[in-house]
């Protein structure tokens, strides 16, 4: 098994370059957080991968095979994003039947469940749903098809912070029960954090780290303190940010910790923390 | 290839469509019915032929828009759709012929002018009602072709290419066209006589119909197998 491997490519809008020759490879049977600012090019890079767009240059490949107008390839990935796809007339259930016929590994009797745990109601039309309902439903049909890759494009927009917690449960035993690819794309960082295997950032249509979260996390450290005795301790220390109240000092350090002086406190580095650093120009 | 699972899925919701629009047709004549008793005898319901040519147009219109973006986001590439929405095409075209067939038997004591354009076809080429059917059969599946070619063209271009081609085919339609008709009117008739050749008899017809038809199934497919899929607003 290759998983997906992305060579070279790049997305261009009129003036824009979206993606810029991205090389970059899913491996499969891992979580992975595709993160990036506005702009970066995370929802390009889905999108191309689910087929609905077509790249400039370059190319896509699902363990060899190109993923562009595949049948075979595309009926192992699904992909939810802002976009509403399906017939606006259709109910739910009815969408969902439209799914079973193309994914058979889609399961109508765990739709229903998590259907039930997160209170949708599958009789009305996606249009006549909350934004946070349309999230849901578009997650639950995600986690449903069973599909080897899922690609989930802001897969908490509009939800509410207990929908959430549902959703990250519901998501890790939906990997636990049948480990596939997850490539979760999002702007809140810190949530997502512990639900992840790799790491990949975009910056500007580039990838700009692409690493387990465990080496992500050595990246750097946090240390807390006295202001005075921070700043000492920084000194000839590369800085990835600082925060201060009263007179205390936090600062986020690059590299190991090594020896932590005594009336310090050091602490891992949060991954937004560090994306922070990174995205900033 | 996904082909059964798009095909069933486009021509469930195409039968769907045409069956409630020959529902609408059904009370719209019996409301005709009513108020000729009513109002006036001479009164009656005419048309549906006509309608069913706007039905198919839309269709074809709606299809190019709402079909790959469905298709693709359940794994299904925009050739499987496509060649789906081919064979669907004229499967719906019979089953629209089917449903006018039985408006007639429904209607024809009450409403002579019910399917003018039939009685027109039967005349004009002096066929049989069968050889009519045939005619407007062909005439659906190039006007659904049709409309998907239209719809093609307008979700491919930018703004400024819609805004040109709407402009420039009103210009040539609306302008052009009559223009030439006066300022020349040799040129004018000698080109309405060449363009009759091609309607002049039945087979004539059928055959143009039929190249018609590909060229616009064609066209429609070039236009299709690059597009991107945009966002519908729920």
């Amino acid at each position: 098994m290759n998983g997906i491997e992305i060579v070279q490519l790049t997305k261009e809008y009129k003036d824009i370059r979206a993606l810029d020759g991205v090389n970059l490879t899913i491996q499969p049977g891992k979580i992975y957080g595709l993160l990036g600012r506005n702009g970066a090019g995370k929802s390009t890079l889905l999108h191309m991968i689910a087929n609905r767009i077509f790249p400039t240059s370059g190319e896509i490949r699902l363990d060899g095979e190109s993923v562009f107008e595949n049948d075979r390839v595309q009926g192992r990935i699904y992909c939810i994003s802002e976009m509403n796809c399906y017939d606006a007339d259709d109910k739910v259930y009815k969408i969902w039947n439209w799914v079973q016929n193309c994914y058979p590994g889609f399961s109508m009797e765990y739709a229903n469940q998590l259907a039930g745990k997160f209170e949708l109601n599958t009789k009305k039309k996606p249009r006549q749903l909350s934004t946070g309902y349309n999230t849901i439903f578009k997650i639950v049909t995600a986690l449903a098809t069973d599909a080897d890759y899922i690609l989930l494009d802001e897969p908490i927009l509009g939800l509410d912070a207990n929908h959430r917690e549902l959703f990250y449960k519901e998501l890790l035993a939906n990997y636990a029960e049948r480990p596939k690819t997850i490539i979760i794309s999002t702007h809140i960082i810190e949530e997502i954090a512990d639900l992840l295997e790799q790491v990949v950032i975009i910056k500007e249509g580039k990838v700009l780290l692409d690493l387990p979260i465990e080496e992500v996390r050595k990246m750097g450290y946090s240390v807390t303190g006295k202001k005075s005795e921070v700043e000492q301790y920084c000194s000839g220390r590369t800085l990835l940010g600082e925060e201060e109240l009263g007179g205390m000092k936090t600062a986020y350090i690059q590299g190991e910790p090594g020896e932590i002086p005594a009336g310090l406190e050091a602490a891992a580095l949060d991954l937004q923390k560090l994306f922070i650093r990174l995205t900033n120009s | 290839m996904k082909f059964k699972q798009s095909f069933l899925y486009q021509t469930k919701k195409m039968l769907y469509a045409s069956l409630i629009t020959s529902g609408v047709y059904v009370l719209l004549a019996l409301l005709m019915l009513l108020l000729s008793h009513i109002l006036d005898p001479e009164i009656q319901f005419n048309g549906v032929i006509i309608g069913y040519l706007v039905f198919m147009l839309v269709s074809g219109i709606v299809a190019f828009v709402n079909n790959p973006r469905a298709h693709v986001a359940n794994g299904i590439s925009r050739r499987t759709c496509y060649l789906a929405f081919l064979a669907m095409i004229p499967t719906v075209s019979l089953a629209v012929i089917l449903e006018m067939a039985v408006l007639r038997l429904l209607f024809m004591d009450v409403s002579t002018e019910l399917d003018w354009v039939l009685e027109f076809l039967m005349q004009s080429y002096q066929t049989g009602y069968l050889g009519a059917l045939f005619l407007l059969f062909l005439l659906l599946l190039t006007i659904n072709l049709a409309g998907f070619l239209i719809a093609g063209a307008f979700y491919r271009l930018n703004v400024i290419g819609r805004i040109l081609l709407a402009v420039v085919g009103g210009f040539v339609l609306m302008v052009l066209l009559p223009l030439f008709v006066v300022v020349c009117p040799d040129a004018a008739a000698a080109l309405g006589r060449f363009l009759a050749e091609f309607v002049a008899s039945y087979g004539s017809l059928s055959v143009m119909l039929l190249l018609i038809s590909c060229l616009c199934g064609a066209c429609g497919y070039l236009l299709v197998r690059r597009s991107p899929i945009r966002s519908v607003k729920w």
